[in-house]
């Protein structure tokens, strides 16, 4: 009994120490006055790797997620007669939840794994030591750029996400099972609120990019520096970042839309 | 000021002789002991060389005086700065002047030759264009690389790397540069190349040179000063000829490499028969 405690007591205190670890380091990457001229570039390119790179499996995802919800919406509500509804449906199922929440757990696997292994790789190689030993700060340089091109491109690509999957569900809905277009876009139109669900879809996708992409670059960093290291230190961005999305989500959408 | 122009003037007293000095410093990683209460003191304008068996800690060593590790006990000062006790920033601008070849060479993989030897004097300076090529140029001219300036560190050979980071460690032409194991796994020519290069590289910018190394034939021919570690402590100090002339155990088991003495070759085990029962 006690050693269970004992142990338990030894697991919280790992994990809180992980939590202050990663605050710490969040703080002295991203808490600073940033050298424009040096900065802006590490930027861009960061928001190439994380975002530009991530579009094809954003767009096809979106695509085909668009046609299944077209296609199940519309067996389900022909069986009432609304089958118009079908558009206000996809938009209000794409822009509050399926959006931010798909659009994080494949920017996870796909841009987080890859942000953890390059920052773990250049730790195994010593880069991040020689950047520090050169007298440049690896959190500023190396962690801070890919920080925010992380946040700053998941919104982006959540909006790229609902865009096509409404574009999908259209495709299914009124080219192959003849909805009309008219009524498509103008349920859509009435029933979706730029405040209530577009601006609150952002805010998620937003919190999403934060928290994704900041367990991204943490595990990279605090990565055991050998190849087994690296290698569970990405499964560790892909589990822990899908699990916090999901929990993030539940709580963001409670107070968003629940009454809390 | 973090690096008083003291160098080349003359007037210097015994303390601002010494750049590095390590006082007392005990360190354990894992509740294994590193190192014991060792002292340590690295004179301006030398090459002071480290040496010692695998795992005695030599390059743990390097990484104090970079700041890189914080020890249990004791003190490193450079130039007279606490180095554990500075803010990171502070720290930092210490490093700027610092100079390191790591023994990966730790080429930065995204960015070209030219890049790698720009990117501290990008970092540190505000200098044009033009300036900055001219700069890296030389650099590389000295390490004989500036036919590679657009490769990548990926198109380069292993001692290739090690030239080209060595150009990267003296972009700032610093005072104080620290060589992890420069001549490990070299070839003869490399090898030849990279103890001349130490050498006037040291004569040309007057550097305070560090080798951490256990080449004890090619270290021995450039340092000014050499410390060997052993048994989590300073067991040998001395110039070369007084190393040589030394009749302590261990200095002659290291620099005569025999397989018995003081530091084992075999790792503590348990008999041959308690072993193959188990």
């Amino acid at each position: 009994m006690q050693d269970t405690v004992q142990r338990l007591g030894a697991g919280a205190i790992m994990s809180l120490r992980g939590f202050g670890a990663a605050a710490v380091m969040l703080w002295q990457a991203i808490v600073c006055w940033p050298r424009w001229r040096l900065a802006i570039p590490l930027l861009i390119k960061q928001i190439f790797s994380v975002g530009v790179l991530s579009l094809i499996i954003i767009v096809v995802s979106g695509l085909f997620i668009g046609m299944v919800l077209g296609l199940q919406g519309y067996n389900i509500l022909i069986t009432y007669g609304s089958e118009q509804a079908l558009g206000t449906l996809v938009a209000l199922t794409l822009t509050r939840e399926l959006g931010p929440v798909v659009t994080a757990l494949l920017f996870a696997g796909r841009a987080g794994s890859a942000l953890t292994a390059e920052i773990g790789l250049m730790k195994t190689t010593e880069q991040l030591a020689s950047m520090e030993m050169i007298g440049v700060d690896p959190l500023r340089r190396v962690v801070a750029p890919r920080f925010w091109a992380g946040v700053i491109s998941l919104p982006l690509l959540a909006i790229i996400f609902t865009a096509v999957g409404i574009l999908g569900a259209r495709l299914v809905g009124v080219d192959w099972l003849g909805i009309f277009e008219g009524s498509y876009w103008a349920n859509m139109q009435q029933a979706v609120s730029f405040y209530d669900d577009v601006l609150n879809g952002l805010i998620k996708a937003f919190a999403f990019g934060i928290a994704v992409t900041w367990i991204a670059v943490f595990q990279g960093y605090d990565c055991v520096p050998t190849s087994e290291g690296i290698s569970r230190a990405t499964t560790r961005t892909v589990v822990y970042g899908s699990l916090a999305v999901l929990a993030l989500d539940f709580v963001l959408t409670a107070v968003m839309f629940g009454g809390v | 000021m973090l690096w008083p122009q003291t160098r080349n003037l003359g007037l210097m007293t015994d303390s601002n002789k010494i750049l590095v000095d390590i006082r007392d410093l005990s360190f354990s990683r894992d509740e294994r002991p590193i190192f014991k209460n060792i002292n340590l003191q690295i004179r301006r304008g030398q090459v002071t060389a480290i040496m010692g068996p695998s795992g005695c800690g030599k390059t743990t060593l390097l990484r104090f005086i970079g700041g890189q590790l914080r020890p249990d006990t004791g003190q490193v000062l450079v130039n007279g700065h606490d180095v554990p006790t500075l803010s990171r920033q502070r720290l930092f601008d210490l490093r700027a002047k610092m100079g390191m070849l790591f023994q990966s060479a730790a080429l930065f993989s995204d960015l070209s030759v030219f890049e790698n030897v720009a990117f501290p004097i990008r970092a540190h300076t505000k200098l044009p264009e033009h300036l900055i090529r001219e700069i890296v140029l030389l650099k590389l001219e000295s390490v004989g690389l500036r036919g590679a300036e657009r490769l990548m560190p990926a198109e380069l050979s292993g001692g290739m790397q090690r030239r080209a980071a060595l150009a990267r460690a003296i972009a700032l032409d610093p005072e104080l540069i620290m060589y992890d194991e420069p001549f490990a796994g070299q070839d003869p020519i490399a090898m030849g190349v990279l103890v001349r290069l130490i050498r006037t590289l040291r004569e040309a910018l007057d550097l305070t040179t560090v080798i951490v190394s256990h080449d004890v034939d090619e270290t021995m021919s450039i340092a000014d000063y050499i410390y060997i570690l052993g048994n989590c402590s300073v067991v040998g100090e001395g110039t070369p000829e007084q190393l040589r002339a030394s009749d302590s155990a261990l200095v002659r088991q290291f620099l005569e490499g025999a397989a018995d003495g003081p530091v084992r070759f075999q790792y503590p085990a348990p008999s041959w028969a308690e072993s193959l029962r188990s």
